[in-house]
């Protein structure tokens, strides 16, 4: 909190009074206690004397002045949905909401200048690592790209070889996507900076839910009792995974439909109902999430082609109708359009929120970040 | 130390336990040249012979020494992980006096020259008794049976593809055949390769959660109904290692009423332990088969004391720090099993109230009869292959005091029950707990 403010409190009295005191708007007393703002000399000295010398220029001047947000997600690293509270979930939303606020008006300053993101990717990615890239670029960090062909990586041992290397580089955080579950949990306990899971194998990839999360958030006003019915290849997929766990949380109801040979063992996965029928799945659902099929599943064993796959679970008006009418639809992509996404349905921007889920995402990424560099701060002090 | 010239010893003071001959009481014990020269109570009348050595076990347990029907010795080929002194040390002070070693080395014990490898290695290492098996088929490819006969001439006690199921079953139903010409006795994994492929725990929710690819039960019951239906088929004879299901125990018991020649065992970790040792993707517990859930475990644990399981290997394989400190998908499968075997199994008494004698009987006779051993039992002019332990020792499992070169256990720290005082492997103490004073008078 800032001095300011807990002078205020301590000695009862109102912004709107002391606003009036040193003749500046109430609007302005609160930059100035956000940190967005710094007070002018003239006003200063009036501050000065108000407060009796309590509260100082150099009250003003902190380091961190320029980006305050209210943090209450403390953890070292993000590696996944699984374990956050609500309130976590929350801080990390409601500061990206506001970044998005804020990019509009592009008042996001560079205040991370010096600290350093590695991009670590084990398996191909676009949008997840520009995504990344973005966001740290725009908190004004240094970003370092190590795409590592999957191929050459014959053997774990190099997962934790990579880590001492990067160790010794020292970056603040390491954003990691591998094939295998649980990787990024391993390299966590070796390395000593902030680690973002960016999608590991078919367990999590948790910035991608927070920001469905935030984009459901936006358009719907709430994520509490919503219904979402979550489509495609769940068995395989990490996205399902950190949405539901996600949702759940936040109070959300979540369906899962896919054939049964897509849909985890034992079917209902981390308190989902499992549905095979998209016309049963999909009543009543707010939100409507169609995950991509992967190309490798798209023949043999899990279903026969993508033509029965479009007939019986391709997401297409007919079947939207079965959901509640002002339903939106959110895809993670990118589209295989006529596989899991009828192609004029995927662009209609009504109904839709897949270009505002790319959108989001480096608002996400920025708070995640943001977070961390913030947590890391508050232990090296300590 | 026993000496050389001791080769008269008399163990005084002991609760003799024989599953054999169903002794449970004090007594001693003689030995004279390597053999049991008597066994009983009152043999000495009282009077200390001036020529034994002896040997007071001041009412500690003695009785045979352990055979372990199924472990990964890594030698030759992997000797980083473990090699035959090391996992000879582990087994004696583990109280095992017999083991069998896997044939999945490198070179495969497939061959005539690797099984007299082995046999050198041990008689230099000089420790516990190693009684080589062989694969099935010629470089555990599945497709050609080995050289079964020559194999079994040469000393191979039994013949398994380790760790991997044979599943060809055209292959298999020769291999049961053309083993019975040699009366071979054929040790299967059971565990479909299709349905386990690139699994790496057991299938449920726990893996659906970490996003681990799992292996599902059945993929164990459809193995042993198959292998089952061969042995009805064939008339051959089977031993399935590692049963973790209650279906597969159910199956190989109705099996053995309708007079088929099939016997089962299982592991320490399968009673103990469950798939929630995974936690978050933690390696140890990555074992083949994989540790199943509670209700399963109980059904082993209980199934011993009903003895519905003939026997318990320690399924011992060690893997080195590479081979586990990777992502879990990628870890080797399995843990160290030679140390921990006797405590963990006698968790059935204090857990279960299974009486001693019957878990011993699991741990020696069972197996000495299965392969046809001359040992596994207190009689005379047997070999002195004897075990001394005290069933209420308890102490912690520190990982700094494991003789394996491995240290993949999933029980550092754990409360282990039951110490090994003493292993004598004909007539040797070859090794000595320091917690057991020999004073020779």
């Amino acid at each position: 909190m800032h001095v300011l403010n807990k002078w205020l409190i301590d000695n009862s009295i109102t912004r709107l009074a002391f606003a009036k005191k040193i003749n500046i708007s109430t609007a302005t007393l609160s930059r100035y206690l956000s940190g967005d703002r710094i007070p002018k000399q003239s006003i200063m000295k009036k501050i000065l004397e108000e407060t009796k010398n309590e509260v100082t220029p150099s009250n003003f001047y902190t380091s961190q002045n320029k980006n305050i947000f209210n943090n209450n997600f403390f953890k070292k690293h993000l590696l996944g949905i699984e374990g956050l509270t609500k309130k976590e979930i929350s801080s990390l939303l409601d500061r990206a909401d506001s970044i998005v606020k804020q990019n509009k008006n592009n008042v996001i300053k560079q205040s991370y200048k010096g600290k350093t993101l590695v991009n670590l990717f084990f398996e191909d990615s676009t949008r997840t690592k520009t995504s990344f890239e973005l966001a740290a670029k725009r908190l004004g960090m240094d970003v370092i790209n190590m795409q590592i062909e999957t191929s050459a990586i014959r053997k774990g041992e190099s997962l934790l070889d990579t880590a001492m290397t990067l160790n010794a580089m020292r970056p603040d955080i390491l954003v990691i996507r591998h094939s295998l579950s649980g990787a990024p949990h391993l390299l966590a306990n070796k390395i000593r900076c902030s680690v973002i899971n960016a999608g590991d194998g078919k367990h999590e990839h948790p910035t991608q839910a927070l920001l469905d999360a935030l984009a459901i958030k936006n358009r719907k006003g709430k994520i509490k009792n919503l219904k979402v019915a979550i489509c495609g290849d769940i068995a395989h997929s990490r996205v399902a995974r950190s949405n539901i766990k996600l949702l759940i949380t936040m109070g959300a109801k979540v369906n899962i439909i896919a054939p049964s040979t897509l849909l985890p063992n034992g079917n209902n996965l981390l308190g989902a109902k499992a549905y095979t029928n998209m016309q049963q799945g999909l009543k009543d659902a707010d939100i409507v999430m169609i995950l991509r099929l992967q190309l490798e599943r798209m023949q043999g064993s899990y279903i026969p082609s993508a033509k029965e796959y479009f007939r019986f679970y391709g997401l297409d008006r007919n079947k939207l109708n079965f959901a509640k009418k002002d339903a939106l639809v959110m895809h993670p992509g990118p589209i295989n359009r006529g596989v899991e996404i009828d192609s004029e349905l995927a662009d209609d921007i009504n109904r839709t929120l897949i270009l505002e889920q790319v959108e989001l995402g480096v608002a996400i990424r920025m708070s995640v970040i943001e977070h961390l560099l913030n947590n890391n701060n508050l232990n090296n002090k300590k | 130390m026993i000496k050389k010239e001791h080769n008269k010893i008399a163990f005084i003071n002991a609760r003799i336990v024989d599953p054999d001959s169903g002794l449970d009481g004090l007594g001693e014990l003689i030995v004279h040249n390597k053999l049991i020269k008597d066994v009983g109570r009152n043999l000495l009348n009282g009077s200390i012979p001036e020529d034994h050595l002896i040997i007071n076990c001041k009412n500690n347990i003695l009785c045979p020494g352990l055979i372990d029907m199924c472990s990964h010795l890594r030698e030759p080929g992997e000797e980083y992980k473990e090699n035959i002194e090391s996992a000879s040390k582990a087994a004696l002070s583990g109280g095992i006096t017999s083991m069998i070693c896997m044939p999945d080395t490198n070179p495969i014990i497939d061959q005539i020259s690797v099984i007299e490898f082995i046999a050198r290695r041990a008689r230099e290492t000089n420790g516990v008794k190693i009684f080589p098996s062989a694969s099935v088929t010629k470089g555990l490819q599945g497709k050609e049976l080995t050289e079964i006969g020559l194999l079994q001439e040469a000393g191979a006690i039994l013949f398994t593809e380790g760790d991997q199921a044979l599943s060809n079953t055209k292959i298999m139903k020769q291999a049961l055949e053309y083993a019975k010409t040699f009366d071979a006795l054929i040790v299967q994994h059971p565990q479909d390769k299709d349905l386990s492929a690139n699994g790496a725990m057991n299938s449920g929710a726990l893996a659906s959660k970490l996003g681990l690819p799992g292996i599902s039960k059945v993929a164990e019951i459809i193995q042993v109904e198959k292998d089952l239906r061969l042995i009805e088929n064939t008339g051959g004879k089977i031993h399935f290692i590692n049963i973790t299901t209650k279906e597969a125990i159910l199956a190989i018991n109705k099996a053995k009423k309708n007079g088929l020649n099939v016997s089962c065992s299982t592991s320490p970790h399968y009673f103990n332990s469950t798939e929630d040792s995974v936690d978050e993707w933690k390696t140890f517990a990555k074992v083949t088969p994989p540790l199943r859930k509670e209700e399963d475990r109980k059904y082993i644990f209980d199934a011993l004391i009903n003895r519905n399981i003939d026997l318990i290997t320690s399924h011992h394989s060690p893997q080195d720090q590479d081979s586990k400190r990777i992502p879990f998908e990628q870890a080797e499968f399995g843990i160290i099993g030679l140390e921990t075997l006797l405590p963990l199994s006698m968790e059935l008494h204090f857990k279960g109230k299974m009486q001693i004698i019957d878990i011993i009987d699991k741990l020696s006779n069972k197996p000495a009869k299965l392969l046809n051993l001359k040992s596994g039992m207190l009689k005379k002019n047997y070999p002195a292959d004897i075990l001394i332990f005290d069933p209420n020792y308890s102490y912690k499992l520190n990982i700094d005091k494991i003789k394996s070169k491995s240290k993949n256990t999933l029980y550092e720290n754990y409360n282990m029950r039951g110490k090994v005082l003493a292993t004598i492997v004909d007539g040797r103490l070859m090794y000595k707990s320091s917690k057991f004073k020999i004073k020779s008078i």
